[in-house]
């Protein structure tokens, strides 16, 4: 555009930004990453952008802009056109010209109202009336959910590990519309799909295979590194299933965004920084043959084979995880298989009611789940009564429990409390808390 | 006047940056020259915005064409944002 701005061909394109791949034809297709692109160019002050008209309404997500959409480079030079001069030129070729006009769109207000209206759309991962008994696993999701914390579920094969966590978003509340829009810019940029058309109101789930590599899991490449799976499942779940069978370096390569949030990816010719809250999920057998919990007299390992299997999982990964629970296979036909259970349905209005109460009392921390809080806030202005604390403060001086063990244990209880009604965590809370923490804590060592 | 203008976006991971385009078309043998640490291929768009000139009816004159890309501390790559030859 600016080479027919230099002859004089077009006017007026010195503040709008052009994104578009050009065929030799001079047809426009669709890019990648309009959305994170056109965010930018608003933020920088421009008012206008050019699109392709597959990415029209990619582009149109960003409140304040003026989308241009056409389908061929005529259609563009034709709008900035200096008189007659375009038509002049291609008149002959295209005869159609004022009905080739690109069509504009006002981002922002409408298409955003459009996807908040429209119904959560139902994707792969089923519903939580399907999974039958469970209900202390069942229990811990749910606790997951509610206050965002990370969960560690250790069981036979078969108990409903990868059920469980499967159904995690199906329970999560809707992203608002600031995280909607992250999570569709990385899509937008690391996606499958060439374009977007819309807000992602669902959080996204990611389950990468244990084979995976780490460059796979938290983003790489040469150059700048592009995004992994942690970043994928920025404001959503990341399953990691078969937690053991990962190559060590590759769970260990989670500690930081588990604690951070995001993952700063250095390289020769530059550094990048991902977003990469996401909420762990880990499902993990309890040793090579799987039967080492509940029938134990069925385990077929040795000793060392067992302590091996989930000492793979280190500690340090394994002290960022504020719930680790057990899950048993269901003993009793009758008991577990007449007997549906709860629906998703049910599950995540309480969760939503938690987060509308941890939402009332951080907000003004601009926190909005329990397991964002800091330290200083939680031994601070919501420290709990020191009678509820009495016994997690022993566990501190006996060195059983890190000092970060001891925020995520108050995190936890927080959560416990909201779900529970209360209005401040009492001994019971911090209690069970501890009891979710350590139930495979204790198994690892002993 | 021969110079033109327009603009823009190149990502670094999840961070845009505005890219202001500046093209001359100057009195010499026809050259097509791209400045300011363009990547190998956004290189290839030289060929690519000739040819799509020349496809579309409005073809540019056979001079020299300077394509300037500003910052020219950033690198940039990448076919997605080239087409404002």
């Amino acid at each position: 555009m600016s080479a027919w701005a230099a002859e004089g061909m077009v006017v007026g394109t010195e503040r709008v930004v052009f994104l578009a791949e050009l065929g030799l034809d001079g047809r426009l297709r669709p890019v990648r990453g309009v959305l994170p692109a056109v965010a930018a160019a608003v933020r920088a002050g421009v008012e206008t952008v050019v699109v392709s008209r597959e990415n029209a309404h990619e582009a149109a997500l960003v409140p304040g802009v003026e989308v241009l959409t056409a389908s061929h480079a005529v259609e563009v030079a034709w709008a900035f056109s200096r008189g007659n001069r375009v038509r002049r030129e291609v008149g002959d070729r295209f005869p159609d010209l004022d009905e080739r006009m690109p069509d504009r769109h006002v981002g922002g207000a409408a298409s955003v109202e459009e996807s908040r209206d429209a119904a959560p759309v139902p994707e792969a991962g089923g519903d939580l009336a399907e999974v039958r008994g469970q209900h202390e696993a069942r229990f811990a999701l749910e606790v997951a959910a509610a206050g965002g914390h990370h969960l560690l579920l250790v069981g036979a094969p078969g108990a409903g590990k990868t059920m469980l966590a499967e159904r995690l978003p199906g329970i999560l509340p809707p992203l608002g519309d600031d995280a909607a829009m992250e999570v569709t810019a990385i899509e937008s940029v690391a996606g499958d799909a060439a374009t977007v058309g819309r807000l992602r109101r669902r959080p996204p789930f990611e389950a990468p295979h244990h084979s995976a590599s780490t460059a796979a899991v938290v983003g790489g490449g040469a150059r700048i590194a592009r995004p992994g799976a942690v970043t994928r499942a920025h404001c959503g779940v990341l399953f990691v299933d078969e937690a053991p069978e990962f190559q060590r370096r590759v769970l260990d390569s989670l500690r930081q965004p588990v604690e951070t949030g995001v993952i700063s990816l250095h390289r020769a010719a530059g550094s990048v920084t991902y977003p990469a809250r996401f909420q762990l999920i880990m499902a993990a057998n309890p040793c090579p043959c799987g039967m080492a919990l509940g029938r134990a007299g069925e385990c077929s390992c040795s000793v060392a084979q067992r302590r091996g299997y989930l000492a793979k999982l280190s500690g340090p990964l394994l002290d960022r995880i504020d719930l680790q629970v057990q899950v048993d296979r269901p003993r009793s036909a009758s008991m577990t298989l007449d007997e549906p259970g709860e629906s998703s349905a049910a599950v995540l209005d309480r969760v939503l009611a938690a987060r509308a109460v941890q939402q009332d009392r951080l907000g003004r921390w601009e926190l909005r789940m329990n397991s964002q809080a800091p330290m200083g806030l939680l031994t601070g202005a919501l420290r709990p009564a020191s009678a509820a604390t009495a016994a997690l403060d022993a566990a501190l001086d006996r060195g059983g429990l890190s000092l970060r063990g001891y925020v995520r244990v108050l995190r936890l209880a927080w959560t416990l409390t909201d779900m529970a009604g209360r209005t401040s965590p009492e001994a019971e809370d911090v209690d069970a808390a501890m009891q979710l923490r350590q139930s495979t804590e204790e198994r690892r060592t002993g | 006047m021969s110079m033109g203008r327009s603009r823009g976006v190149v990502l670094v991971g999840m961070q845009g940056h505005l890219i202001d385009v500046e093209s001359d078309i100057g009195q010499s043998l026809p050259a097509f020259v791209l400045l300011g640490l363009p990547d190998a291929s956004l290189r290839e768009s030289q060929d690519r915005i000739r040819s799509a000139a020349r496809n579309s009816g409005i073809d540019l004159p056979a001079r020299r064409l300077t394509v300037n890309l500003l910052p020219a501390s950033l690198p940039k790559s990448g076919r997605g944002w080239i087409w404002r030859s």
